[in-house]
């Protein structure tokens, strides 16, 4: 099995030593240095690369120790060699190592181990005939008199006696001991036991990593418990051990789940410590314990660890799903405290103000709280700016304030007015003035220039146009009070969509000029509120795309055809905002969490946190070259705060480890061959309760669209082509998961388009009254009448029922119950074979059972595992119907299967292969003359084995790294392994 | 532990609020007695990692609420060990205490009836380690607890006693077979229905508790400890080859470079007199015994530890 080309899973390493960093994602190492990466040959090892030691002997020269579980690597490098890296030793311990470190100050090559039961082994690397490999002497294992299971160890010291080990366990304890000075000093023994120098109670639960700097005199420790601790290190360096060494300073609250790591980083002469959570933030803190900055940064994957280069300013941080992210803190250590948040003061006068907006650029217009209009142009000097008192302004009580294009509007009780600016000249000019509505106006939107729309509190909505505002067209919205509108977007010079407060969209046409014709009502888009951005993502003859969103987490794409006026929802997608309130660009969102206001963008994850209270206040914003302005309105007074939104670190890094896979385990993947020779989609779905659609180009991956329909985790999916006389025209996207939630979405591999059809919460019974409780779906699987094109959905769920449901297309909406069997135990595996009448469920029990495909009947019934069967295939040669089945019992049977009589004719176990329970099957028939059936199988061992079916030969051909595998599949001669992650293997070919 | 969401109620949870259990893991333990009646006949039982306490809620209902009469209350035992205090429970004692020490398994065996010198017949544990995401860590940690766990079964349990506790499905299922036979008749893995199936954990169930010949009841540490001092702290011959084996699954006894350091302290006859024992055990499991057997023929043979060459440092 040849290199790694696709691996998303846990990188637990990253390293920073003076102008190279070692990293890795999995079992695989990587060092890089200006912008080129060198990927460090680890052949034999699976396990994961848990940390990493490098020492340094000149510019291009030294060691490397690499540690994984309980072995460890020692390798050579050069980088002026053409291998440059070259492995001269492997070991193992009998302990999780933790913690390694090299000890300068001793002779000869040393270095010592650090165990997750506090002991410590101390190691020698001698090489005295310069062989490739050479020799590792034992010179001590020196144990501590505590015996605690530890999360995490960090050393420091350059000479062994004078090592400082400081350990977090379970009960949130710190331990502190040194190799000095044994309990049972025996001379000639190699092994001491040596006393706990300092117990200390830190956290309410698991200390997950502490960092600690000497010279800075300051220690930190992350927990289970949500908090970081920083504690005064008293640093004299004879230390004397006991509680006046280590005085707590403060606890850091800022991550909403478990802080996993924190870093003592030192820029210029400051220090900041920087934790990393399970929530995916990271957060810079002061000294003294302030937040100065937090970033969601690795897309909602646990960040494991950070690395800070103290030159760069450049953050590294590396994730569950393999990402290595880099991100330069230079602006914010640099700056003083909330320096980016600028008051912008109104003068000692008691009026305040109530409304701003970005008139340009550079200018700013407000109104204050007596009615009076004001701007303010931000020029580039070193003279404070001021606010202006736009005299022409003819000051009533207004409900709008909004802008476009160097046009102010604004709205009252029946009245508008509309401002033109001249930039250059800095002056207003009075454009409109006059009542337009009968009601208290509350809205006024631009549809372009020319062209605008008001609506009154009775719901009275008018269509102006020009400076004259004459009227266009007029209609009315709703009869109800307080019904106006949200948003509007002009889709077409005849038509265009608005929104209304009580949640409806509206589509509105003009056929002759004067007359508005409401042509289609879409309810309830939003539940009750209405959208605030309505945006046009595209439009062609047949069909314009609008995306909206609402003041809630989930943004939608709506589809209008532009021949009939259908509206309909095609697509949801949910963000990490409470509240969302405008859409700069099409990558960015922004919105509110709590009493922030966060800007999100689809490619980085969120990208700016400002805490500037609820969403209820007046703000705007401005996006110019990637800075972004954010003026807002609190407590009376008007701050301003800028961003640059991408401050990403630029080089290799930036592409070579980025992937937006699933961030939680993924469930299964399904394939969309396509016919033309373009390459395949992936479907793929997991416990983030995402529906993802890749595809696969070369040695890349694609994301091409998400499905966020599902509510819970996502079990099982299957793909159904609908096809014209020739081609698949699109794909039905089958899928099940928790909430007892069934969703169909339809995938157009053309475009790529994806698009929701319907959702289901299946628990229907026989009697038609419904469970009491919603079991979680386990699989599912479809077929198709050839006659009237329904759809047969088979819907396994975790009590034991098995659904027969009806589906057409054309109603979707509609399910209809045809039959429900109970078999009691949780189905695991489903598989529906209509050319044989076939439907086959495996149980937790170990048992397959086969069903007639109207479920009335059942053709067999055989205790194939002793336990669960999680992993399943079928294949039908032509002949026989082969199944490969592997269980919890850590077996693989292949069954033979006469279809006609459901007679078995051959089952061959094989139990000595997998040690571990076998989760992942795939099967193929090979080409030429002699078909023979091979099979790929991968357990939780993590070993991958090739099977030939008929010779009944097997043998290893590789490992994989990733935990817990769900699946693995063969597409174009890849192996593409599935679980806590992705791997995909080149096969050789042979 | 970690974090929680809506979506991960199930089933289960619902049902537990509304039936009042602490946890819904109390469904994990009733169904493992569904399966294979580990409560049927039980007086005295103990639970290891109780906090917050639903297996004892279980074991309070199941064994001491069905009691009819006062005498039949106090003749049950439940001894819920934990190191933090929970709230109490119906007839059950609690026991704050650390299972990695043999003074905790003595102040179990305290609350049993002395003067007819019993022990439990049921010893449960649903302990696991605080998880931290990386599953092989976990899986290593919860290796750990299962032999802390195991060995202080072996200190409280009756002849014929039953053992359950909780594993993470990894990679060494066989093994920990091999090991549990070592002390029990029977050995079964079981994935309760109430465990979800996207979750790696499962169940040993080990019925028919015995102790090896010769066997003296230590406390193990398999990571921690010199596994090959342990083995000898008890000195018994058997516990010798047996710690090894339960603690890290290593056959060949302890030899690694540091052995050397130790002087061996068992002459020839103590292997004989171990031989002699364990071939006359009836009970004795067989595939030890041909384990066993070559081993100590071995030892009697050269009674000399080989320092052979091997990568294992420690």
């Amino acid at each position: 099995m040849s290199a790694k080309q696709i691996l998303f899973t846990d990188a637990l390493s990253v390293n920073i030593s003076n102008n190279s960093l070692l990293t890795a994602v999995g079992n695989e190492v990587f060092y890089l240095r200006r912008n080129s990466i060198v990927r460090v040959t680890n052949k034999m090892h699976y396990k994961k690369i848990h940390g990493s030691v490098c020492n340094q002997k000149s510019e291009l020269t030294g060691l490397i120790l690499l540690f994984a579980e309980n072995e460890f690597s020692l390798y050579k490098y050069d980088l002026t060699q053409k291998e440059m890296f070259i492995l001269i030793y492997e070991g193992e311990t009998k302990d999780w190592i933790n913690a390694a470190i090299y000890i300068k100050d001793e002779e000869g090559c040393q270095f010592v181990l650090h165990m997750a039961h506090s002991s410590l082994l101390r190691l020698q690397y001698d090489n005295m005939n310069n062989m490739k490999f050479g020799k590792c002497t034992v010179l001590e294992l020196a144990r501590c008199t505590d015996y605690s299971m530890l999360y995490n160890t960090a050393l420091y010291g350059s000479s062994y006696n004078k090592l400082i080990i400081i350990s977090g366990n379970s009960f949130g304890e710190i331990l502190i001991w040194q190799p000095h000075t044994p309990v049972n000093f025996n001379n000639s023994a190699r092994s001491n036991i040596y006393p706990l120098l300092l117990r200390l109670k830190a956290h309410n639960g698991v200390v997950f990593s502490i960092d600690f700097n000497l010279t800075a005199q300051l220690l930190v420790t992350t927990s289970d418990d949500r908090s970081l601790k920083l504690w005064k290190l008293n640093s004299n360096l004879e230390m004397k051990f006991d509680s006046s060494l280590i005085k707590p300073l403060c606890s850091c609250y800022g991550h909403t789940a478990r802080v996993l790591c924190a870093i003592i980083a030192k820029y210029g002469d400051r220090i900041f410590i920087i934790s990393g959570g399970e929530d995916s933030y990271i957060c810079v803190w002061s000294q003294t314990g302030e937040m100065i900055f937090k970033r969601r940064e690795q897309f909602g994957a646990s960040i494991w660890r950070l690395a800070f280069d103290h030159v760069s300013a450049k953050l590294y941080s590396t994730g569950s799903t393999g990402n290595i992210l880099t991100y330069n803190l230079k602006n914010i250590l640099v700056s003083k405290k909330n320096y980016s948040i600028q008051q912008m003061h109104m003068g000692s006068s008691n009026e305040f103000l109530i409304k701003v907006k970005y008139l340009n650029y550079s200018t700013i217009i407000a109104l204050s709280n007596k009615n009076n209009m004001y701007y303010m142009r931000l020029v580039n000097s070193q003279k404070t700016p001021i606010w202006e008192s736009v005299s022409i302004f003819p000051a009533y009580k207004c409900t709008v304030l909004t802008v476009s294009d160097n046009i102010v509007a604004t709205c009252g009780y029946q009245r508008v007015t509309l401002l033109s600016y001249h930039v250059d000249t800095g002056c207003f000019k009075q454009l409109y003035d006059g009542i337009k509505l009968e009601g208290l106006i509350q809205s006024f939107h631009f549809l372009t220039k020319q062209l605008y729309l008001i609506s009154d509190e009775y719901g009275n909505c008018l269509l102006l146009k020009g400076c004259n505002m004459d009227v266009e067209g007029s209609i009315n919205i709703s009869n109800c009070r307080n019904t106006w509108i949200t948003a509007a977007v002009l889709v077409k010079s005849n038509c265009f969509i608005i929104s209304c407060r009580n949640g409806n969209i509206m589509l509105v046409t003009r056929e002759k000029s004067s007359h508005l014709q409401l042509k289609k009502i879409l309810k309830g888009l939003h539940g009750k509120i209405g959208s605030i951005v309505l945006k046009l993502l595209k439009i062609d003859d047949k069909y314009a795309y609008i995306l909206s969103a609402a003041h809630e987490s989930t943004l939608r794409v709506i589809c209008l055809n532009l021949t009939d006026y259908r509206l309909t929802v095609l697509q949801r997608q949910s963000v990490p905002l409470a509240w969302i309130e405008a859409m700069p660009t099409l990558d960015v969102l922004i919105g509110f969490n709590d009493n922030h206001l966060v800007a999100w963008s689809h490619k980085n994850g969120v990208i700016l946190q400002l805490q500037c209270g609820g969403g209820h206040r007046c703000w705007d914003y401005q996006l110019n070259n990637e800075v972004l302005d954010i003026i807002y309105i609190k407590q009376k007074r008007v701050f301003h705060h800028r961003e640059q939104l991408y401050n990403e670190a630029p080089g290799c890094l930036s592409r070579a480890f980025r992937n937006k896979w699933h961030i939680r385990s993924c469930n299964i993947i399904q394939i969309v061959e396509q016919n033309n020779n373009s390459q395949p989609y992936l479907v793929s779905a997991g416990d983030d309760n995402i529906i993802k659609i890749s595809q696969l180009n070369g040695k890349s991956f694609n994301p091409c669209a998400e499905l966020h329909t599902h509510i819970s985790t996502v079990r099982h999916l299957v793909l159904h082509p609908i096809k014209s006389e020739t081609d698949v025209i699109y794909w039905l996207i089958f899928s099940v998961g928790g909430r007892a939630q069934l969703c169909i979405n339809k995938f157009e591999p053309n475009g790529p388009v994806a698009s929701e059809l319907c959702s289901h919460t299946v628990r229907i019974n026989s009697d038609g009254n419904n469970a009491l409780l919603d079991a979680r779906l386990m699989a599912v699987n479809v077929l198709q009448s050839a006659t009237d094109g329904t759809f047969f959905l088979y819907v396994a769920s975790a009590d034991g029922k098995i659904r027969l449901l009806q589906w057409q297309l054309e109603k979707p909406s509609q399910l209809v119950l045809d039959y429900i069997i109970d078999i009691k135990r949780c189905p695991l595996q489903m598989q529906a074979l209509n050319n044989h009448n076939l439907l086959l469920i495996t149980t937790t029990n170990g048992i397959l059972y086969g069903f007639e495909n109207s479920l009335r009947f059942k053709r067999f019934e055989i205790q194939l595992h002793a336990t669960s069967i999680s992993a399943f295939e079928t294949l039908y040669d032509g002949l026989h119907l082969h199944i490969l089945s592997g269980g919890d019992d850590e077996t693989i049977k292949h069954t033979i299967i006469k279809t006609t009589d459901m007679t078995i004719l051959q089952s061959v176990k094989f139990s000595e292969i997998h040690n571990a329970q076998i989760t992942a099957l795939n099967l193929h028939l090979s080409q030429g003359a002699c078909q023979t059936i091979y099979a790929y199988t991968c357990s939780m061992d993590k070993q991958i084995y090739k099977l030939n079916l008929k010779t009944l030969q097997y043998n290893r051909i590789g490992f994989t790294c990733l935990s817990d595998v769900k699946g693995i599949l063969n597409i174009n001669q890849c192996l593409f392994i599935y679980g806590c992650g992705l791997q995909v293997i080149a096969l050789d070919n042979k | 532990m970690g974090k929680t969401s809506k979506d991960k109620r199930d089933v289960y949870y619902r049902q537990a609020k509304e039936e009042g259990w602490r946890a819904r893991s109390a469904f994990k333990l009733m169904h493992i007695n569904e399966q294979f009646g580990i409560l049927d006949n039980v007086q005295r039982a103990v639970d290891l990692c109780a906090a917050p306490g639903s297996w004892s809620q279980v074991l309070s209902r199941k064994l001491f609420d069905c009691c009819l009469t006062d005498d039949q209350k106090s003749e049950v035992k439940i001894i819920a060990v934990d190191l933090q205090a929970m709230a109490p429970i119906r007839g059950v004692i609690q026991l704050q205490g650390d299972i990695t020490k043999e003074s905790t398994a003595n102040a179990i065996i305290a609350h049993f009836d002395k003067t007819s010198d019993k022990k439990a017949q049921l010893v449960v544990c649903d302990g696991a380690p605080d998880v931290t995401g990386v599953h092989e860590m976990d899986e290593y940690m919860q290796n750990q607890l299962i032999v802390s766990a195991l060995s202080i079964a072996t200190f409280v349990l009756e002849t014929g006693g039953t053992f359950v506790a909780k594993i993470f499905k990894g990679n060494a299922n066989c093994l920990l077979e091999s090991q549990m036979l070592t002390f029990f008749k029977d050995f079964h893995i079981y994935k309760p229905p109430s465990s979800r199936p996207s979750s790696i954990e499962a169940f040993v169930v080990c019925i028919g508790f015995r102790l090896p010949n010769g066997y003296i009841p230590q406390i193990i540490n398999p990571a921690r400890d010199d596994i090959r001092l342990l083995a000898r702290k008890t000195g018994s011959a058997v516990n010798r080859r047996l710690v090894p084996f339960i603690a890290c699954g290593d056959l060949n006894g302890a030899s690694d470079e540091l052995s050397t350091k130790f002087e061996d302290e068992f002459t020839s006859e103590d292997y004989e007199m171990t031989y002699d024992d364990m071939i006359r055990d009836v009970d004795f499991p067989e595939e030890f015994k041909d384990e066993l057997e070559d081993v100590l023929l071995d030892e009697i043979a050269v009674r000399s530890v080989e320092n052979f060459q091997t990568h294992c440092l420690w």
